[in-house]
């Protein structure tokens, strides 16, 4: 704090302190009265003039909100903007996240719009993907969009039949500026999200980790069954189904435990990622975030067909999967026992 | 699993005994590696006739709503771990870009607010979560507390509510510190390992420290003027008489302790000196304190000399 | 396992051998949905697409009233390729390619005006019709030129290179004049009906400028003055110190010595 002021202490402002002279008391409480201190003369700086300073603590009065005028504002918005010319053909670049597009929509124009044709420099190049790859434009490799567009699709069809069969889609981009899309693919395909970094041995190691979070018991129709919780008890945790990877690169590890525990993955793979990691690669631009968005959007939306496939299945009461049964779910998940079956083992 | 097969019957006895609310649901199907390859052409998600090829359909029993069909988690952040944080923070998030267009206020006039101490906060969601994602929530929460407080949404103030902690620690403010009846202000400071008790009175300029005159005590004419810097600054210093109590501590401690404490009962007197004080810098406490010498170094962060074998 | 790692690719044969084995007791959801749908083959390499340039131009016949359309397919290379490069990509070759390296070494100044990179649909290039170098929903700039020579080249018989260029050329520039002379004619138009624009950047500048030089001056006089006074503070009056400015100083050096 000393050392802080020691410019201060030492400069020009303590120089003409010292030499102002005092000339009678002056108390805060005195405040409307004139200043009684002669002024310092010398001073260029104006913050060492404590006179001056206590002149402008003026009780002021709290600054009015400008809640009146917002809301004027917020009225004259409303009465005035649907009025003159509309702009028709904006680009909004949200609307892959608000609206994103259905499988049947994918046109090669759109995809070369998302730029997904765009991939890494040819020295970084991963030769597995040549089948993939179109050709060589500045040094870069331009993904095939036609091998993209077929991928895509047969990617679609995979998220809409595991959707359809009640199967848990996990979407997970973990990098930076994915966290929308994951998520709003999550919700389209009632699907689950992934966008922080993935704990290794969620999978492997699935009780320490998952095990304090909570699961539900649903019926065919996704209303939650209360009745089953303590059921749940001591269940192992859940894995997904399948698994949508924004950024393989980045989710070796994910991948890794998917791959030890027999879980289809889906994943874009840019030119310099490894396609044999993945079950099912889509051969796009992974670096560029519109065109992440739009494949986690075709994807999500794939997922949404396939849930109301499901509702509109479970409304006539039928199921596409096995449904679990209320005995099931009463025996011990890990022994396949009733809970009273030590008296059953006496009897035998 | 030789012990398992051996239930078999057991169970299979005990199923028949157990009180099935629920009516028994019969699959027949074959597994699908065992099935003819299927010819059907394949169609888009947007097709009209997509119709699930897989299984064939299961006819459920008329208490369909009530017989459980899967175990799903209760929240779709569920695989990363910490779901009721996740599902927190985007809900928040969710709040914050829908009313972001409310009219807000500077954070300094905000209503001040008692959030969740982090470990509290572990509590209340039941998960690890660390500091630093912590603090991220937090920023969202100050965000919407900066709504003006006419135009906050009920959805915005229950949510606030649900994060705040129990009782209200900011409730009762503290009296402001006042003149005694015979014209003493009190100030306490600290600094380092010194702390200084400060009685003011106005008076001639007289200053006693421990019983002794400031020039006995301090021997430096840089702590003498530090000790007295707030009343220099604002040229009070033939105004009041200080009587000064310090202990602890070396000569440079002492004397920014008292610093501190003489601005602090110089505050008392007169409250509207305080942004001259604010920028002289003798009413910002300086916390820093001797660092702790730690195990393999030599002092703080020093480590030993390197030698070669 | 070996080089590759094909645990993805297999899963749905090991969800099977799992379940005959009786490692799982049901078959997971997705299996047969993997068996309908089964993953591509990745590892297989095949003949990259080999692009090569082609320049369509229209020739008259002699004997012929309609001009014939040819294309001019670009000459193979005489060295073979290496065996190890045979299953590279091929570098893509556009005839644009050169028309627009051309136009741009001419026009550097060209590459510096702002330009819309971005697509919405995708769709654009639907609404554009070469004929004419102006194009709705495009800004005009290099690209235009590009595009409009290659259509001239395509389209117009026996057209060469530098004919079509200088023809796009001329178009463009004839634009880019009137433009320019448009934005002129609106501006001194509403400066006319009263419209002020305010100062120009420059302005802008100069005036930032001039105002720090007076805030200089001002400063510069108050602690000349200082200076000043306190010089006159050491010595007594100023108009005597000025006179006695070197007597003063005289003494002033005397004065230590006197004292040492």
């Amino acid at each position: 704090m000393i050392v802080r002021q020691l410019a201060a202490r030492q400069g020009r402002q303590f120089l003409a302190l010292r030499r102002t002279p005092v000339a009678s008391r002056f108390f805060s409480s005195e405040i409307p009265t004139p200043p009684p201190m002669e002024p310092v003369v010398d001073t260029p700086l104006p913050e060492a003039e404590p006179e001056k300073i206590i002149e402008e603590i003026v009780p002021v009065a709290p600054a009015e909100p400008g809640q009146a005028s917002w809301k004027k504002e917020a009225t004259h918005r409303h009465r005035f903007n649907r009025m003159g010319t509309s702009m028709k053909v904006a680009y909004n670049p949200d609307s892959l996240l608000q609206n994103p597009p259905k499988p049947s929509d994918i046109t090669l124009e759109l995809l070369l719009a998302s730029q997904t044709h765009l991939g890494h420099s040819t020295s970084r190049w991963n030769p597995q993907n040549s089948r993939y790859i179109f050709g060589i434009r500045e040094g870069v490799h331009i993904i095939s969009l036609d091998v993209t567009a077929a991928y895509l699709r047969r990617a679609a069809k995979v998220v809409e039949e595991v959707a359809a069969r009640g199967g848990l889609i996990l979407f997970a981009g973990t990098r930076k500026g994915q966290k929308q899309s994951v998520v709003r693919a999550a919700e389209l395909a009632r699907g689950y999200h992934l966008f922080e970094r993935w704990i290794p041995g969620s999978l492997t190691n699935g009780q320490q980790i998952l095990g304090h979070c909570e699961t539900k018991v649903v019926n065919a129709l996704d209303e939650e069954l209360p009745d089953f919780k303590a059921d749940l008890a001591d269940r192992p945790p859940l894995k997904p189904d399948l698994v949508v990877c924004l950024n393989p690169l980045e989710n070796v590890v994910l991948l890794h435990e998917c791959g030890l525990n027999n879980v289809p993955t889906i994943g874009i793979i840019d030119t310099d990622a490894d396609p044999t990691r993945v079950t099912y690669p889509i051969p796009s631009n992974d670096d560029s975030l519109r065109a992440t968005t739009l494949i986690a959007g075709i994807l999500g939306r794939a997922g949404e067909a396939g849930q109301e496939r499901r509702m509109a299945m479970a409304k006539e009461g039928k199921t596409t999967y096995e449904p679990i049964t209320a005995q099931a779910l009463r025996l011990d998940p890990f022994t396949g026992t009733a809970p009273g079956s030590e008296q059953a083992k006496k009897q035998n | 699993m030789a012990g398992h097969r051996s239930n078999c019957i057991a169970q299979a006895m005990q199923l028949l005994r157990l009180p099935s609310s629920t009516s028994r649901v019969t699959v027949s199907r074959a597994p699908s590696h065992l099935r003819p390859p299927r010819t059907q052409t394949r169609t888009y998600a947007t097709s009209e006739e997509a119709v699930s090829p897989a299984a064939p359909e299961i006819d459920f029993s008329t208490s369909s709503s009530r017989s459980p069909a899967r175990i799903v988690p209760a929240s779709p952040a569920y695989f990363s771990g910490s779901p009721r944080f996740i599902d927190h923070v985007l809900k928040l998030e969710k709040l914050q870009t829908k009313y972001s267009g409310l009219p807000t206020m500077e954070a300094s006039e905000a209503p001040r607010m008692a959030w969740f101490k982090l470990a509290q906060f572990r509590d209340f969601v039941g998960e690890p979560v660390p500091t630093k994602k912590y603090k991220s929530l937090v920023k969202i929460l100050q965000r919407l507390n900066r709504i003006q407080p006419a135009a906050v949404p009920a959805e915005v103030r229950s949510t606030l509510e649900s994060f705040l902690r129990p009782g209200n620690p900011y409730a009762q403010q503290l009296a402001p510190p006042t003149v005694d009846e015979s014209g003493r202000a009190r100030g306490r400071g600290k600094r380092k390992e010194s702390s200084a008790v400060v009685h003011l009175v106005e008076g001639e300029g007289e200053i006693l420290v421990n019983g002794r005159s400031l020039v006995d005590v301090f021997k430096r004419v840089h702590d003498r003027e530090s000790a007295l810097w707030a009343l220099r600054c604002t040229q009070r210093l033939d105004k009041y008489n200080a009587w000064i109590n310090v202990r602890g501590g070396g000569v440079t401690g002492q004397a920014e302790a008292i610093t501190l404490a003489t601005a602090r009962a110089l505050l008392v007197h007169e409250p509207a000196l305080k942004p001259v004080l604010r920028k002289a810098g003798v009413i910002s406490v300086d916390a820093r304190r001797v660092e702790r010498k730690k195990p393999g170094h030599v002092k703080a962060r020093k480590m030993p000399t390197w030698v070669k074998r | 396992m070996g080089k590759y790692n094909f645990t993805a690719l297999r899963v749905r044969q090991t969800a099977l051998s799992q379940f005959a084995s009786g490692k799982t007791s049901k078959l997971p959801q997705w299996v047969d949905v993997v068996s309908e749908i089964p993953p591509a083959e990745t590892i297989t390499r095949t003949r990259p697409f080999q692009h090569q340039l082609v320049r369509q131009r229209l020739k008259t016949v002699e004997g012929s009233s309609k001009p014939r359309v040819v294309f001019e397919v670009q000459e193979k290379r005489i060295k073979p390729k290496k065996a190890s490069r045979l299953f590279q990509p091929v570098e893509i070759k556009y005839e644009e390619d050169q028309l627009r390296r051309e136009f741009f070494r001419d026009h550097p100044w060209e590459l510096a005006r702002p330009r819309v990179l971005l697509e919405s649909t995708g769709k654009d290039f639907e609404n554009y019709d070469w004929s004419r170098i102006q194009q709705p929903g495009k800004r005009l700039d290099g690209e235009s030129v590009v595009q409009r020579q290659l259509y001239l080249l395509n389209t117009v018989p026996n057209m060469t290179k530098s004919e079509a260029y200088d023809q796009a050329r001329q178009e463009f520039y004839r634009l880019r004049l009137k433009e320019d002379i448009e934005r002129r004619v609106a501006a001194e138009e509403a400066e006319a009906t009263g419209a002020t624009f305010g100062p120009r950047h420059l302005d802008m500048g100069m005036e930032g400028e001039n105002q720090q030089f007076e805030r200089w001056k001002k400063w510069a006089q108050q602690a000349a003055q200082i200076i000043e006074q306190r010089k006159a503070a050491l010595s007594g009056a100023p108009e005597i110190m000025e006179e006695q400015a070197v007597p003063l100083e005289e003494t002033e050096e005397e004065a230590p010595a006197a004292a040492a």
